[in-house]
């Protein structure tokens, strides 16, 4: 066979054995890595490096001390506590005398992103917990409209309240009591959320027909910023605090 | 699982002249084409929810000290890649939000690092849309990876024509594809942010998409993005209620609901074929790893049907 005869033959072959190939998985492997070995790139270190130095100039600046760590966790916890009686608290500073006004406090779990550490909190902790630009917003609500709110925090397994406390029984929320009070049929009550529940989000549909909103004009996260220096003013520290404020009764 | 398969005797024709072409050109190739035992290896790595996690959590973080960030997993890919250079690196959406990076940059770290990663892929969380469709527009200047998704109708939108449906990657003989689609909008992100992108139910558009990618493309392997969490108690679509409606779909990379997913769930498609759904979780702590072997057996031409056709 000449060399240009051999080379057609081997094509030939070739291309036959090619077009007969199957390509199938013969194994598949699986795992995962947890990143937390310090090694770093230095080519993405040194990208990051100009924007981590104007970073750290904004966020490094501490607001105020947690004597323990804030976290989520389901009906009530340590952080959606800390930031509903965060904007009660300043809420009602911005009402001045209509400060009697403000009955309650709702937020979504899902719209607290991060823990508080113990110790120093930084203007970074906040933004990590509430880096959404949601504004504060206030809504007037009918007492129907406030029981399907009630409903809709147990179908959650409780979400961020203040300014009341109930209990679940059956899947039911009773003994509703609203700053203390008990809950009343022929009362409307005033609510303070994000103008992001406050827009039907998250499926809180009911929040779109309150009787009256009020846009307070101030973001959430600044809310936040500001009762942290408050509190630091008055030589206070964050504190955990469980009141029960959601119970499940058997 | 996955198979060659020349629909129509064109594209065989092509793949006939091609390889005979290099062929001749290069005999050296046909020795290790000949030699029967090629067994293609493809790792694929990927990350979800990554929002903003620019730098490691810090030392004082009660849930994740130390943890994450974008300098240390490229260092982690590139001690993989010494093992093996064939790589895949995906990222299921949500890369935007979440630390003060986003809200002084605008997502422009986010997608330059992951440049320089090598990251192949994304689809589109909600939370990508933070800061206003417009910003995703603008802030893909910074990124060189593919954006996929074919379930969001973006025509009356700045990202009318910077979205793929789906994309072929080519990985040293193995062909992937990958498609990816994303969460029902309304109800979850204000619509001033994603203006008039409409959502349409991912199933029927995944499926005839992961069609063409298997059967008419010739896929030996199809890949989909999701960012519609891994399951919900209630009745919404999530990644373990859709994989059983699926077809030619291998693997779901999931997002969305920050699920550790120590394992992959195994499911069964329409087809009783398995389904892998993954999920790693949020903000880069950990980086999913899955290492696919292909192998590229001979068959008796006789006992294959697509030879008739010569």
């Amino acid at each position: 066979m000449n060399f240009l005869y051999k080379i057609l033959f081997f094509s030939a072959l070739i291309s036959l054995y090619a077009c007969s190939k199957k390509t199938s998985i013969s194994n598949i492997t699986e795992s995962h890595i947890i990143i937390n070995d310090p090694k770093i790139d230095s080519a993405l270190f040194k990208t990051i490096r100009p924007y981590k130095k104007s970073h750290d100039e904004q966020m490094s600046s501490i607001i105020a001390i947690s004597d323990a760590a804030l976290v989520k966790g389901d009906l009530e916890s340590t952080l959606g506590n800390f930031f509903c009686d965060a904007v009660i608290y300043e809420t009602k500073k911005l009402l001045g005398k209509d400060s009697t006004l403000l009955d309650v406090a709702i937020f979504n779990k899902g719209g607290l992103r991060n823990s508080l550490p113990k110790g120093n909190i930084t203007i970074g902790n906040v933004f990590e917990l509430m880096p959404f630009d949601n504004e504060l917003v206030m809504l007037k609500l009918s007492s129907q409209q406030f029981k399907d709110m009630c409903y809709k925090i147990v179908e959650k397994g409780g979400i961020p309240i203040g300014g009341m406390q109930f209990k679940i029984v059956n899947n039911i929320p009773t003994d509703i009591t609203i700053n203390g009070k008990s809950f009343n049929e022929n009362n409307d009550y005033w609510v303070v959320t994000s103008d992001y529940l406050a827009n039907g989000g998250d499926n809180y549909t009911f929040f779109k027909n309150a009787k009256e909103k009020k846009i307070m004009d101030i973001l959430l996260r600044n809310v936040i910023i500001n009762y942290c220096e408050d509190i630091s003013k008055l030589n206070q520290t964050i504190k955990p605090n469980l009141d029960g404020r959601i119970q499940v009764s058997k | 699982m996955a198979e060659f398969k020349y629909q129509n005797r064109r594209d065989f024709l092509k793949y006939f002249i091609g390889t005979s072409a290099v062929l001749a050109g290069f005999p050296a190739l046909s020795k290790d084409v000949l030699k029967n035992k090629d067994l293609s290896h493809l790792t694929i790595l990927y990350t979800n929810d990554i929002h903003s996690r620019i730098e490691p959590f810090p030392n004082n973080d009660p849930k994740f000290a130390n943890q994450g960030g974008f300098a240390r997993r490229a260092a982690v890919i590139n001690e993989i890649k010494k093992e093996n250079d064939n790589i895949l690196l995906l990222d299921a959406g949500d890369i935007f939000q979440g630390t003060p990076y986003f809200n002084l940059f605008s997502g422009e770290v986010e997608y330059k690092l992951m440049s320089m990663m090598n990251y192949d892929a994304t689809t589109i969380g909600n939370h990508d849309f933070d800061l206003g469709i417009d910003n995703i527009t603008k802030q893909m200047a910074h990124a060189n990876f593919a954006f996929i998704n074919c379930n969001y109708n973006f025509s009356n939108t700045s990202l009318h024509d910077k979205i793929v449906p789906y994309k072929i990657f080519n990985k040293q003989g193995i062909k992937i594809g990958v498609l990816g689609y994303g969460i029902e909008l309304e109800g979850l992100v204000d619509e001033k942010m994603y203006k008039e992108t409409i959502y349409q139910n991912p199933i029927p558009i995944a499926n005839s998409t992961a069609k063409l990618l298997k059967q008419d493309l010739g896929c030996d392997y199809v890949i989909a993005l999701s960012h519609l969490g891994y399951s919900f108690p209630d009745k919404k679509l999530c990644d373990i209620s859709m994989a059983p409606e699926t077809e030619n779909i291998d693997l779901i990379i999931g997002g969305h609901s920050h699920t550790f997913l120590e394992h992959p769930t195994k499911l069964l498609n329409k087809a009783d074929k398995e389904v892998y759904v993954t999920q790693v979780g949020w903000a880069g702590i950990w980086l999913g790893k899955l290492d696919l072997y292909f192998s590229h057996n001979s068959k008796k031409i006789s006992h294959n049907s697509n030879n008739r056709k010569i």
